[in-house]
């Protein structure tokens, strides 16, 4: 699991930013936030404009280092545009079984990496360093590696990589270790490459406007199993959408879901917003989730009903036990014991600081708190 | 009402401090503010508000009709709706709402019932509001002979004993009222022998006094905090008047600033009262130090209360057991902070 995030010079964030996934309070209730004594449930509070989207595509950076996946760039400003500095920093500390696994990198833009470091348990396994001279250290022994395949990832530096989609990149190491080295299987590099494949994130203007029709014919097809079918429209009716469903297969060989009434409704024209942001969690979560590691959604609840929101937060803890889970929002109505817990419940200040609930005042949080009125009535703050 | 101007930024982290409006209170609470800032309440923030316990729960009725209880009661907006209609606030904007009365056994109001409701009702500080009854009266919380006071345990009122000004007699030379009354005394004697006449000046400098914590050129140092408010004739009867009364409670031997003194004191009367608590309501006064949260967890101001009036009852042989919970404002806050001296 991933024990520790710390950014530092991305987008707003100039200074230090942590999220930290280890610093469990002691509290008896909301046990269901808490995996192998790791914050697994988190709701992140802040006003407008504070970097709770930023702070998810930081997280999700590690994917595109090490996969290349294009990632959510809107060509925005990548460094801090007020900092001297001329590289951001990212760092994961993750925790699997007993071992901790660092990795470290500094990037001067969204594609060009300066540095990376990896260390488990402590020990630094390898180094890089990318910016004008090329150096690196590196624990040939504990990779199970030779000098001469090291040769082979020192040819790519300064070339360039053959696929388009990531040309005029440097290659991370770590990257070209789990494509071109034989990792023995169970070994945390690969624990770790496994991770990071299955984090995602979703945000709430990726499911705005237009509704791409070919998106869903996948999951319109996972569908054709009746039980399937079942599952979703029981999944729809828990979270207060009451409807029934019906399955059909076009001539085309298409499917089409409906609403099912005296005439059929097409669902996908006709859901409301609410209905689709729902299954576009719901379908990510099917055909990707299985084993999500990380998920972090943005206003994950920004057209849902209140008892919607709850709903999902309370079945995302019930059918995600082991996956971390981070959601935004500006519901304060889930700003409360009898759901989350002071130490998952995090306040974004405008200063670009993350501060747990039960950081953010010296008063001694109980269950019996009321969070939501009390952050509405100021009690954090000086941490907003 | 609701005429906000909105560029105005709503003012929130406000206090609300009920109280029957007598100037004891008020010190006591500006003391424990004082001594704990960790509580992070600023007098300034604190909005007081003088009246009874019966009066308060007509005004609650009259809003909210007998039922109240069974729902969301807005303090601050019954309170500033009667008090000035044009300045209507509101719970959210409160970070903490206290609610300070006296058991007043012997008031023509008393109602065992209404003041029973209010007791189940008002719970939280950060959120409704939180009751805190003194037993007889506030003074209660200087009914310590001596630190530790093992006779506490037993320290019973008979009913007969009124007005409250008797109780207020019995207690007003102990160690703890002696102790709270140096502020007091400070002033009394900057403003009329000394003839400080402004207000803002006399505070600053009797807070600095008290800040003193070594004795280190002692008079000079006092001398230095007198000079500017003390026409330079009285100097030198003033800063020896002050050394004997910062000498005098012992505390600057110690190395300790008056409020650390305090603050230490405060927590002992804390302490003396989670075990008196226990000791109504359970039977057992001695409790070891690690039990003192668990212990405080545990008790019930309702029981208490009612335990209290069964006591009571009988106007010749009745009587009240002494207690003071209104401290518990420090531990409900954070139990650390009263643990944190040990």
């Amino acid at each position: 699991m991933l024990r520790k995030f710390e950014l530092k010079n991305y987008k707003n964030f100039k200074d230090n930013i942590v999220i930290d996934f280890g610093k469990v309070g002691g509290y008896q209730f909301g046990t269901d936030c808490i995996t192998d004594n790791t914050i697994s449930k988190v709701l992140i509070y802040g006003r407008n404009s504070t970097g709770k989207t930023n702070l998810g595509k930081a997280l999700i950076n590690i994917g595109f280092t090490l996969y290349g996946y294009k990632i959510m760039s809107e060509g925005g400003i990548f460094l801090n545009a007020d900092s001297e500095e001329e590289n951001a920093l990212f760092v994961y500390t993750f925790k699997f079984g007993e071992d901790e696994v660092v990795y470290r990198y500094k990037r001067i833009s969204e594609t060009e990496l300066e540095e990376e470091e990896l260390s488990i348990n402590g020990m630094e396994i390898f180094s890089c360093y990318y910016k004008d001279n090329f150096s690196m250290n590196c624990n040939n022994v504990y990779l199970g590696i030779e000098n001469t395949t090291l040769d082979r990832f020192i040819q790519t530096i300064g070339s360039e990589d053959d696929n388009e989609e990531y040309s005029g990149q440097q290659i991370p190491f770590l990257r070209w270790i789990i494509f071109n080295v034989a990792i023995k299987k169970g070994s945390l590099l690969l624990k770790l490459a496994d991770y990071v494949k299955n984090m995602f994130m979703m945000t709430v203007s990726g499911g705005l406007g237009i509704r791409l029709r070919r998106a869903y014919d996948r999951f319109f097809e996972s569908l054709e199993d009746e039980e399937e079918l079942k599952k979703f429209e029981e999944f729809l009716n828990f979270m207060g959408v009451e409807c029934e469903l019906v399955l059909k297969k076009l001539p085309d060989g298409q499917n089409e879901l409906y609403f099912k009434h005296n005439k059929l409704i097409p669902f996908y024209e006709n859901a409301s917003s609410g209905t689709v942001a729902l299954m576009n969690v719901y379908r990510r979560l099917i055909i990707a989730a299985k084993n999500t590691s990380l998920m972090y959604l943005d206003e994950f609840d920004a057209f849902y009903h209140y008892e919607m929101a709850e709903n999902l937060v309370k079945y995302f803890k019930q059918m995600l036990p082991n996956c971390q889970i981070i959601l935004t929002t500006h519901n304060t109505n889930l700003m409360t014991n009898r759901l989350m817990r002071p130490d998952c419940l995090f306040v974004l200040s405008r200063s670009g600081k993350l501060t747990a609930l039960c950081d953010a005042t010296t008063r001694e949080l109980r269950e019996g708190h009321n969070l939501e009125k009390m952050y509405i009535s100021g009690e954090f703050e000086a941490y907003e | 009402m609701n005429n906000e101007n909105w560029k105005e930024a709503r003012k929130r982290r406000k206090n609300l401090l009920i109280v029957e409006g007598n100037h004891e209170k008020n010190e006591l609470f500006g003391l424990i503010f004082k001594c704990f800032p960790e509580i992070s309440i600023d007098m300034e923030d604190v909005w007081i508000y003088g009246t009874n316990i019966y009066m308060l729960y007509e005004d609650i009725v009259k809003e909210y009709d007998v039922d109240w209880d069974e729902q969301d009661v807005d303090l601050p907006y019954v309170i500033s709706k009667k008090k000035n209609r044009d300045n209507i606030q509101y719970k959210n904007d409160f970070t903490n709402i206290i609610l300070v009365f006296d058991y007043e056994h012997h008031d023509p109001n008393f109602d065992e019932d209404k003041i029973l409701k209010m007791q189940k009702y008002f719970t939280d500080s950060a959120d409704v509001g939180r009751l805190y009854i003194n037993y007889p009266m506030i003074e209660s919380y200087q009914h310590l002979e001596q630190i530790p006071d093992n006779e506490y345990e037993n320290r019973q009122i008979s009913v007969t004993l009124q007005p409250g000004v008797q109780y207020k007699n019995k207690v007003k030379d102990t160690v703890v009222a002696k102790s709270v009354d140096l502020v007091r005394k400070m002033r009394e004697i900057l403003t009329e022998r000394f003839s400080v006449m402004d207000d803002i000046a006399c505070s600053k400098c009797v807070d600095e006094l008290l800040s003193i914590s070594n004795t280190n050129n002692l008079i000079d140092n006092i001398e230095s905090k007198l000079k500017n408010i003390i026409e330079q004739k009285h100097i030198n009867t003033a800063k020896h008047q002050f050394k004997d009364l910062i000498s005098k409670l012992g505390y600057i031997n110690e190395r300790h600033s008056y409020w650390i003194y305090m603050r230490e004191m405060i927590n002992q009367i804390v302490i003396h009262n989670i075990c008196k608590a226990n000791k109504i309501q359970n039977g057992i006064y001695p409790i070891s130090s690690n039990e003192y949260k668990k212990c405080f967890e545990q008790l019930d101001l309702d029981k208490i209360l009612q335990i209290q009036n069964e006591a009571s009852r009988d106007e010749q042989n009745g009587y009240i057991w002494v207690l003071n919970t209104c401290v518990f404002v420090i531990a409900d806050y954070n139990f650390s902070l009263v643990l944190a001296d040990k």
